[in-house]
């Protein structure tokens, strides 16, 4: 292999590696990918989650020219793993307030700057009458709760309520008859890879070049000093270089190993201790609130409603194997399951399609446990932390702080390289967050279904227009290529030419497609003779292949919870899965 | 409720199992709990796995190196099983009513078909929809119809796919020639595509009197654009009258029709389904809809091994006061998952009288499913080789490796050692074993 520039950037002659790059008017691609190659960048961030979208979309928006690397799309890594929890930061309550009160009002502007991608999760936490002693549970978690309802204005949060038997009941029949009384408290939620893909597109509307699939293999170090990356593009395996001033490690949990790649022992400096959560996906909607319960060892864990299903979680154990290949253990999934199943039996019962899993990059640290403030992130700039220089990391980085975490860092950056304009992520919106579409007015007169237009809006925003005008024809805007999870022919295709979609994988994060009830029996098929003609399978054989992979990655997030209904389920999910990808007649 | 033969399950199993018990001068009765895999198959059987561009082998010779390759396949079971086959298929295809299949015995080339998605499929037998679009026939220009308005067929990537395949395929020396593939659009359903979003949707439509004709006289218009020798539909040609249609079409506009294999679940699969009860109507045996369990005392579970009993009954339906059946023998045929004869749940057990789930060739116990599965999951996976164990008479065993009961039988899909998937015999089993279920429970 030849470490070659220009075999980096020609393929931008094919078609759209990265197809992001080519929004904002740049008519040629070739040119800009390959000047921009050329001349160093002031700074690269690597990593496509919350907290290297978001720094490198802050540091674009002070006029910083940034590449944006990402080696799977954006928010396949932890982000895309968490529960999506924009939460005010509760369980700092009991330690530090100042911490709480800057949490919440982060999250109102995240909230302000991305509102269609908001929603409102309101929990319930049951006190049961197994408790022994119920009434003065319910008036602890009560008080509790009147501490956080004064930050809750800054979040644009519901005070709690207290809710006696039968109207929690009343509001939420599934409950075990066993609930004495409960408290509600509201957060909000919100689509992580969707956060992702609005930053990213922030970040290269606003003149940086983002590319995904494209994998940071190795640092440029010239007299110990950090000067550049050497990238590979990891679908069609061409392989390039950039140099910046500043080189910025958000990988999360893959933090340590990209520091490695120094060879200078910079990961000393960026030390983990990952905590693998898990989540299991249910095939329904159980409830319309989250359901918060207990575990056996005193965990909080909760079920809530998500778009067509109902999502469990989550675990924390020590994990020590690779971020790339995070298995679902039995246990854990039993784990889960018991304590829901205590406060709402149905959930134990239900059909479970699929799980997923993550690494909490959490700081290494054994000391004082109620320091949480420094065990939720740190931001190491390695030229003063023993080498080299032109390093940066972040470790942790809740989703929640993702914004006020990017400025932190970009704070630094620019620091670093003598820029001086102000943090703009607070007030500006994110694309697609300018103001309120109405989906009704949207779909009048049009035959788009109002379900599915009312999630390409959420997902969109303002960017719904463009969204619809990417169907085939006006013919086709309405047809739907996912129904379990209302997905647009129109927005598979938007995906392709907007949001760099080069895999069915990526449509499903990026979209949702195939992620429902039968994950992708129905539709994964259609997607990816859609994703051909985008021209967007650059480097797969066939879409066949491209379908393959689906089917594997499906499968991987599948059999480790197989279980009673699920079985039937899969078995005919697999049926359809071999017929649809024996095309290209196997020898 | 009596009879000689009780059969478990109807579908393909199940039914050729009744079938054959009947024909033995038996009373028999099917019952079941509703339609399994059977009604969501394309109807096409493969007996063995062949590689579409691999060399040219009959069914016989597919089975052969089948049998080399699996030692826990259900075909070594039977002694002669290249003729054991040839029997059971000749003895469905001749068959009350209509026998959904049509095409080669073992000893031909299998039929070399079509998908909806562009890709080539290789079945030993296929409904007569499908057997008119033999690709080893040859066609010099093969037209794709378009259906405007659907908008879950996408003729232009179907065709460009077919066109890929057949190119393959020749190039393999599979076919003497690649075909031209043209897309032919045809509309007819436009007015109404809001609605169909399904393949059995569009087909109900052709079902409506005076349909027929309309779509025909549709064809004709499209052909007149572009003619081709062979037209080849998605699977939407009716639900009922399917080889009606394709006559008329065939007829009036001089061209042969066919359907393309489907790769999903769609009316093909209803059609088969419903094929089969006819033969079980026409042949005088009754199917009852209900869920059979095992009578009070009778699950395997319950009892010790190491006697060899009778089944007297099984209680028929769910509800305060199930009926009981009886009869002198039973076969199960209830399919694995999707059919309802192996149950998720722990520990593994079969779901009428609780006979032990063998995989890998031991019997599982509380196995977790994610412990059967590797990570292709088109690759063998223990998890859907996953059943019973039989002796040479089909006799499921119990834990101590020998038959429970001398009067049941099992079939099809619920036989353990044969993933459809990877080794295409999923079909092929089931007519197998359900006529030597059949056979056999007949001379009990
Ligand atoms: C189970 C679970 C639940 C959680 N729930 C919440 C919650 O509700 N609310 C909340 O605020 N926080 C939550 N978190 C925490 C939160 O998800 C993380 O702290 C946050 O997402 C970290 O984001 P990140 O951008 O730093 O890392 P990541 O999202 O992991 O991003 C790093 C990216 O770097 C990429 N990458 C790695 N190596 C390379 C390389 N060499 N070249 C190029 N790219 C590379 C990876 O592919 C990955 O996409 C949860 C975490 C877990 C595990
Ligand atoms: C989408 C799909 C595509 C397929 N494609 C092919 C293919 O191309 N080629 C191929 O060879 N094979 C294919 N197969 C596999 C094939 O369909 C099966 O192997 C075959 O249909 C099995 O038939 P069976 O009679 O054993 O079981 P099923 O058809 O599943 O029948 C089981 C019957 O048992 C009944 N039953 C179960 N438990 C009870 C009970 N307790 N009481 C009463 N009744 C009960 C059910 O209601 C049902 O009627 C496919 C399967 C699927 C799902």
């Amino acid at each position: 292999m030849t470490t070659s520039l220009d075999l980096f950037c020609e393929q931008s002659a094919e078609k759209p590696v990265a197809s992001l790059r080519e929004q904002n008017g740049e008519t040629d691609g070739t040119e800009v990918a390959a000047c921009l190659f050329r001349e160093p960048f002031d700074a690269i961030v690597i990593g496509g989650g919350c907290n290297g979208t978001g720094t490198a979309r802050d540091l674009a928006l002070r006029g910083v020219r940034v590449l944006l690397v990402e080696k799977s799309t954006w928010g396949a890594g932890t982000t895309g793993a968490s529960s999506g929890m924009i939460h005010g930061g509760l369980r700092y309550l009991e330690y530090d307030r100042e911490v709480t009160r800057k949490s919440c009002l982060d999250s109102g502007y995240i909230q302000k700057i991305a509102s269609h991608l908001l929603f409102r999760i309101p929990f319930i936490m049951p006190v049961l009458r197994t408790d022994p002693h119920p009434d003065r549970t319910l008036a602890l978690v009560e008080t509790f709760f009147e501490a956080y309802d004064k930050f809750q204005p800054l979040k644009n949060g519901k005070p709690h309520t207290r809710l006696s038997r039968d109207e929690v009941l009343a509001l939420e029949p599934g409950l075990t008859a066993d609930v004495y009384g409960a408290v509600t408290m509201d957060e909000w939620g919100i689509d992580p890879f969707r956060l992702c893909v609005a930053n990213a597109i922030s970040a290269m509307e606003s003149g940086a070049v983002v590319r995904n699939h494209t994998e940071v293999t190795g640092f440029i170090v010239e007299a110990g000093r950090v000067v550049g990356v050497r990238l590979e593009d990891t679908i069609d395996h061409r392989i390039g270089e950039a140099r910046a001033r500043v080189v910025v490690n958000t990988t999360g949990p893959w933090g340590m190993r990209t520091a490695a790649l120094a060879r200078t022992g910079a990961e000393r400096a960026v030390r983990m201790r990952p905590g693998k959560g898990i989540h299991l996906v249910l095939d329904r909607r159980l409830s319309d609130y989250a359901v918060l319960a207990t575990t056996l060892d005193a965990r909080a864990v909760f079920v809530m409603p998500h778009e067509n299903s109902s999502t469990i979680g989550t675990t924390d154990d020590d994990f020590f194997g690779s971020p790339d290949r995070i298995d679902v253990l039995e246990d854990e999934v039993e784990y889960l399951l018991e304590a829901v199943g205590r406060v709402f039996p149905s959930a134990s019962g239900a059909r479970i399609t699929y799980a997923f899993a993550g690494l909490r990059p959490t700081i290494f640290e054994f000391r004082k446990i109620e320091d949480k403030l420094t065990r939720d992130h740190r931001i190491v700039d390695h030229e003063v932390a023993g080498g080299p220089a032109g390093l940066v990391s972040m470790i942790g980085g809740k989703l929640a702080a993702y914004r006020l975490m990017s400025e932190e860092l970009a704070d630094l950056v620019a620091e670093k390289i003598g820029v001086a304009a102000p943090c703009r992520t607070a007030e500006l919106p994110l694309p697609g967050g300018e103001r309120e579409i109405d989906v009704d007015a949207l779909v009048a007169g049009r035959t788009i279904p109002l379900a599915a237009a009312g999630r390409a809006v959420y997902r969109h925003g303002t960017r719904v227009a463009d969204v619809l005008g990417a169907a085939a024809s006006e013919s086709r805007v309405g047809i739907v290529a996912c129904a379990c999870e209302g997905v647009l022919e129109a927005e598979v295709r938007y995906g392709c030419r907007k949001e760099g979609v080069r895999t069915l994988p990526d449509l499903a994060r990026h979209t949702r497609l195939g992620l429902g009830a039968c994950q992708g029996a129905r539709c994964a098929a259609r997607a990816a003779d859609v994703l051909e003609e985008e021209g967007a399978l650059v480097g797969a054989p066939s879409s066949s292949a491209a379908l393959r992979e689906f089917f594997v990655w499906r499968w991987r997030e599948m059999s480790a919870v197989l279980a009673g209904a699920q079985l039937a389920e899969a078995e005919l999910w697999r049926w359809i899965g071999a017929a649809s990808t024996r095309g290209d007649n196997e020898s | 409720m009596k009879a000689d033969v009780a059969v478990i399950g109807g579908g393909v199993a199940g039914t050729v199992a009744a079938l054959r018990a009947r024909a033995a001068g038996r009373q028999v009765v099917v019952l079941s709990a509703g339609w399994g895999a059977s009604a969501l198959t394309s109807g096409c059987v493969g007996l063995a796995h062949q590689a579409i561009c691999g060399p040219s082998r009959t069914g016989r010779e597919a089975v052969t190196a089948l049998l080399r390759t699996s030692s826990a396949h259900p075909y070594n079971l039977v002694p002669g099983v290249t003729n054991a086959l040839s029997e059971a298929i000749r003895f469905f295809r001749a068959g009350p009513a209509s026998p959904p299949l049509r095409g080669a015995s073992p000893d031909d080339l299998p039929l070399l078909l079509a998908d909806d998605r562009g890709g080539l499929r290789l079945a030993d037998l296929a409904a007569e929809s499908h057997a008119r679009g033999d690709l080893r026939k040859s066609h010099a220009t093969i037209g794709v119809v378009d259906p405007i308005g659907l908008s879950w067929f996408q003729a232009h990537s179907v065709a460009k796919g077919l066109s890929r395949s057949l190119a393959a395929a020749c190039s393999a020396g599979v076919i003497s020639a690649a075909p031209n593939v043209a897309v032919v659009g045809l509309d007819y359903f436009r007015r109404q595509s809001d609605s169909l979003t399904t393949a059995t949707d569009s087909a109900r439509l052709l079902d409506v009197e005076g349909a027929a004709a309309r779509f025909s006289a549709a064809i004709g218009e499209a052909l007149a654009l572009a003619p081709v020798d062979l037209l080849l539909f998605p699977p939407l040609i009716g639900v009922d009258a399917t080889d009606a249609i394709l006559d008329r079409i065939e007829a009036e506009n001089k061209v042969v029709c066919a359907e393309m294999v489907g790769t999903s679940p769609g009316p093909s699969g209803l059609r088969f389904q419903r094929a089969l009860e006819a033969m079980l109507a026409h042949a005088g045996v009754p199917i009852i809809r209900a869920r059979v369990s095992a009578a009070p005392d009778d699950c395997v579970a319950a009892l010790s091994g190491g006697r060899t009993r009778t089944l007297a009954r099984l209680a028929c339906g769910d509800g305060a006061a199930p009926k009981n059946v009886e009869a002198r023998a039973f076969v199960l045929a209830s399919g694995r998952y999707i059919g309802g004869g192996v149950e998720g749940t722990r520990p593994w057990a079969e779901g009428v009288l609780g006979f032990p789930i063998a995989a890998r060739g031991e019997f599982l116990e509380r196995e977790s499913s994610a412990a059967l599965t590797r990570d292709d999951p088109f690759e063998a996976q223990s998890l859907f080789a996953a059943g019973v164990r039989v002796d040479a008479e089909l006799r499921p065993l119990a834990r101590d490796r020998r038959p429970l009961y001398a009067n049941v039988f099992a079939a099809g899909d619920l036989l353990a050692g044969h993933d459809g998937v990877v080794d295409g015999s999923a079909m092929g089993v089931a007519l197998l074993t359900g006529h030597l279920a059949g056979r056999n429970a007949a001379a009990i």
